[in-house]
């Protein structure tokens, strides 16, 4: 167990910016996500915590160590790619007990028996240390294989997608079993994703990357309600969250949003005026999740209405995803498996206004958050 | 446009080692998006489009049995997974190709050109070759060449499958679009659940060469008529309790096989139960159709006690994992409903969404 410093690392490969000045904390035994698009450096951050690679500039702690010049098996790192990796010819004891058995570790059978039955207890599978691992559920394997990356006591795990690889079914399922897993453990966590649902179920703080370069550090909560940008909207979420550009008018003293064909008109909340005059913009990018969004079976008393036309509706696995064409924009609208609606039919949306994000028209950023 | 039927088609493959289709009886009717999905599904698009010699049985389109016919004269258009683009053409070229070779005039061709282009978002990369393009952007140019022959029957093998999450999304709501603009005879063969109840009017569910079951959504959604079908369709999948049905003072009851539960069955499925008299059978509900509530009661109801495993919150919805017994069961819950690790909830779910399935044959019991 150990904190994890990253100070302003930097790592080019040729011409590309794999990772851009990343500064981050991971406090001891948190449990931090990578979260990013293909492309965003997760993985070259993973690897140069481990060591298998080496940052162009830029300092890594773990505790109160510089690393930078310290070979990776010193590290005291576990790193799994995928955690299922078992070796299909050894019990799960013997699967476990493999790192301890390395050369140079120099540990007794007592040690290593202690040693492996402890973990097992840790991650209830020490009922299940006499089986194969074609024995096993893809529950009870993932716990194997984390309890052979824990099995040396590292001061640091890293997870590189450890359950992206799965079937979709399969994964809702993983997901929960890995949340339940998470809560005993108490190693420092470094966990690398591409998809949002596991970093908002996993994480106690969610990093976003892009292009190498830190977006936003936050909690699950904070990173989904509060994005700091555009991107990071975009990349918690589905359906993704609707952007619109609007216009800032007023009118009756009541500031409204409206899009470039006058087809949007939103009312804007006091909350939300404040930091739009604070930001003294003209234009800003409306954000509107698809679950703020609800179509209308009646005419409403109040709030901001949309008239839309369905251009396409889906009924998906839970949910129903209708696409509205509101003058030429589209917008996302999440509903209930039960509604139906016919190709080209008239429809209102209600907009929660209260929960309409604020982006400025060239920063991206949030001006919400100011 | 045309009318696909199948009668009692067979595909074997090995001198009648592997068969990847048996006995199927489908028809597709004229306009209709359906999509198979499941084993044997590419040897049956196959078998329509002429690329392979159907084994046994007929396909007809329109009323014409094409078994015999070429291809080419059966006015196909197949648009497949690996895009067999030329690559020392442009994509324009790529394209254009079955017009040029049908001698179409040079402004009919271009006008053709140019509206597909448009309507599948490659416009601006009509002028440069296969190798300069992604792999989303081949999918894309493969599709607008099935497209632009305007042909009666569109069969599309997993055209979205090399698309990250975020393109598939939009090619999906595109694709869906179009079809109901053009209303081509569509046929799409998928692995992906999501696509085919997403895309299709009608879904064909296919099991190692065996068609289970052709519906809507609502039929393939709600009334599945066995443990595949229901455990295909539906993300995340329905949940599976092993359950023994008894009898007791003019009752039924459901015992869970780990002890963990023992429920009354509403009278409409004590009647089920009773006709076909299953020794073990699997109680099924969807994530989606329990509700977790932190109290008993709430009569007429399904309700099964549990402690919660985890709780997720994930954005626009959350999923909780509940242990009952041996089986941890997955529900889907509205955003900004939370819940702690341990805490007790019954589960609740409508007597017309619990599914039954006699454990032995995997076939419906409730329907």
């Amino acid at each position: 167990m150990a904190k994890l410093v990253l100070d302003s690392l930097t790592k080019t490969f040729g011409k590309v910016t794999a990772v851009d000045g990343l500064s981050v904390e991971v406090e001891d035994g948190e449990f931090v996500v990578l979260l990013g698009p293909s492309g965003a450096g997760k993985t070259t951050t993973l690897k140069l915590i481990a060591g298998v690679e080496h940052p162009d500039s830029g300092l890594i702690y773990i505790g109160d160590k510089l690393v930078n010049a310290v070979e990776p098996q010193k590290r005291n790192i576990a790193m799994a790619y995928e955690t299922y990796a078992l070796y299909p010819h050894l019990t799960v004891r013997d699967n476990l007990a493999f790192p301890l058995r390395a050369p140079g570790r120099n540990l007794s059978k007592a040690q290593i028996e202690a040693r492996v039955n402890e973990i097992a207890h840790l991650l209830n599978i020490h009922m299940l240390l006499d089986r194969q691992p074609d024995q096993l559920s893809g529950g009870q394997r993932q716990r194997v294989s984390l309890g052979r990356a824990l099995v040396r006591n590292p001061d640091i795990l890293l997870l590189d997608e450890p359950i992206s690889h799965l079937d979709a079914k399969l994964r809702h399922r993983m997901r929960a079993e890995f949340k339940a897993l998470k809560s005993s453990l108490k190693t420092t966590t470094v966990y690398v994703t591409h998809d949002y649902l596991e970093a908002l179920s996993l994480a106690d703080r969610v990093v976003t990357l892009d292009h190498g370069k830190l977006q936003q550090i936050g909690s699950p909560d904070d990173v989904f309600s509060n994005p700091v940008n555009v991107f990071v909207a975009t990349l918690l979420g589905h359906p993704k969250i609707n952007l619109v550009k609007c216009r800032v008018t007023s009118q009756d003293g009541q500031m409204r949003f409206v899009s470039a064909d006058g087809h949007i008109q939103l009312n804007v909340p006091d909350r939300i005026r404040q930091k739009v005059e604070q930001a003294n913009t003209s234009e800003v990018i409306v954000g509107i999740r698809p679950f703020h969004l609800t179509v209308l079976d009646h005419q409403p008393e109040h709030g901001s209405v949309i008239n839309a036309m369905v251009y396409v509706y889906e009924r998906l696995g839970s949910t129903g995803v209708l696409t509205a064409a509101a003058g030429t924009s589209n917008l996302d609208v999440l509903t209930s498996l039960e509604a139906q609606f016919d190709i080209d039919t008239p429809i209102r949306l209600a907009v929660q206004t209260e929960h309409m994000l604020a982006f400025h028209p060239v920063t991206e950023k949030n001006i919400l958050l100011d | 446009m045309a009318e696909v039927r199948l009668e009692h088609v067979y595909k074997v493959y090995k001198r009648g080692q592997v068969e990847a289709v048996q006995d199927l009886n489908l028809t597709i009717k004229d306009g209709e998006f359906l999509g198979p999905s499941g084993c044997g599904k590419t040897s049956t698009l196959r078998m329509i489009v002429g690329l392979e010699e159907i084994t046994r049985g007929k396909i007809y389109i329109g009323n014409r049995v094409v078994n015999h016919l070429e291809p080419k004269e059966r006015n196909v258009a197949l648009a497949f997974e690996t895009y067999a683009l030329y690559p020392p053409l442009t994509i324009r070229q790529n394209i254009s190709f079955c017009l040029r070779a049908r001698s179409l005039p040079a402004d009919e061709i271009d006008r053709r050109v140019t509206n597909v282009a448009r309507i599948l978002g490659i416009s601006d990369i009509l002028d440069r070759k296969p190798g300069e393009i992604g792999g989303g952007q081949k999918q894309r140019v493969s599709l607008a060449r099935a497209l632009v022959r305007d042909p009666d029957i569109l069969l599309l093998d997993e055209p979205l499958s090399h698309l990250d999450a975020s393109q598939r999304a939009r090619m999906r709501v595109e694709l869906k679009r179009l079809h109901a603009e053009l209303r081509r005879t569509t046929v799409l063969v998928t692995h992906d659940q999501l696509e085919a109840v997403a895309m299709a009017e009608r879904i064909a569910v296919m099991n190692l060469g065996v068609l289970q079951q052709v519906g809507t959504f609502d039929e393939i959604f709600y009334h599945p008529v066995n443990e595949f079908v229901a455990g295909f369709v539906g993300e995340p999948p329905m949940n599976m309790l092993p359950c023994t049905p008894r009898s007791e003072a003019g009752d039924m009851f459901l015992e869970a096989d780990d002890g963990s539960f023992r429920i009354k069955l509403a009278p409409e499925l004590q009647t089920a139960v009773l006709r076909k008299s299953p020794k073990k059978v699997k109680l099924g509900i969807r994530p989606i159709h329990l509700e977790a509530k932190s109290s008993a009661g709430m009569d007429g109801r399904l309700e099964l006690p549990g402690t919660v495993f985890t709780y997720e919150p994930l954005g626009e919805e959350g999923q909780l994992a509940v242990r009952i017994g041996e089986n941890i069961v997955l529900v889907v819950t509205p955003p900004h409903v939370r819940f702690s690790e341990n805490e007790t909830v019954w589960l609740q779910a409508r007597t017309e969404r619990i599914h039954l399935f006699d454990a032995e044959t995997g076939l419906t019991i409730s329907n």
